[in-house]
């Protein structure tokens, strides 16, 4: 358990990189951000910056308003 | 005037016909309201994430439309009349070159219709956290 950690590279924002725009409508891209049971993946795994996360966190809660997004997975 | 997006949910049930009409008629608020309609799509029936209003699958109809801010909430007003709208969601859209400094409305969305189902999701993970935790941030991992 703790080897795999130690081998874990910085992972970088990938909003940052791509300069894709986070839309809550693209259930596709934020399904990348959530675990199999709908939780939102957090910042120190994912590598998102701050300010994306930020932004993501608001499009996924809005996408789970709409039914597009659960807001807990079934196990 | 700012852009909006509205989005809302129709019974799957309801025939294609009716489905076109209840979207002519919401076309049809947002015009006499005073807003200029950008856009408006039909995703068609799409399964939903969860149960609403004991339905699993749903019409998503997607409205974009720049008016003023009055324009939402009597929008909003003829989606609670309809027995056949499920659910539906209104968002402000950041403008992309703002006259004055950008206000922070990201954080903010126009209108979040019932809020305790949100409130509701949230607790329901809370509860489960301390269960899997392990297990889901090694699940977790992206790419």
């Amino acid at each position: 358990m703790e080897r795999g950690r130690l081998f874990q590279r910085r992972r970088n924002c990938r909003f940052c990189q791509e300069k894709i725009p986070i839309d809550f409508k693209d259930v596709g891209l934020l399904r990348n951000f959530l675990t199999e049971r709908g939780r939102i993946v957090p910042r120190r795994i994912s590598g998102n910056c701050m300010r994306h996360q930020r932004v993501l966190t608001v499009a996924i809660k809005r996408a789970r308003t709409i039914a597009m997004v659960g807001y807990a997975e079934e196990r | 005037m700012q852009l909006y997006e509205s989005i809302f949910i129709v019974r799957p049930s309801l025939s294609d016909e009716d489905t076109n009409k209840l979207i002519e008629k919401m076309k049809g608020v947002v015009a006499k309201a005073g807003a200029t309609l950008l856009k408006s799509e039909n995703w068609g029936k799409k399964k939903l994430a969860y149960e609403v209003k004991r339905e699993r699958k749903g019409t998503f109809v997607y409205l974009h439309f720049r008016s003023e801010g009055g324009v939402v909430s009597e929008l909003e007003r003829s989606y609670r009349l309809e027995d056949s709208v499920l659910k539906f969601l209104t968002v402000r859209v950041e403008q992309v070159a703002p006259p004055q400094a950008a206000p922070p409305t990201a954080a903010a969305p126009t209108a979040a219709p019932e809020a305790g189902e949100v409130d509701r999701g949230r607790a329901v993970d809370r509860g489960r956290v301390p269960v899997d935790r392990g297990r889901e941030v090694d699940r977790g991992r992206v790419q």
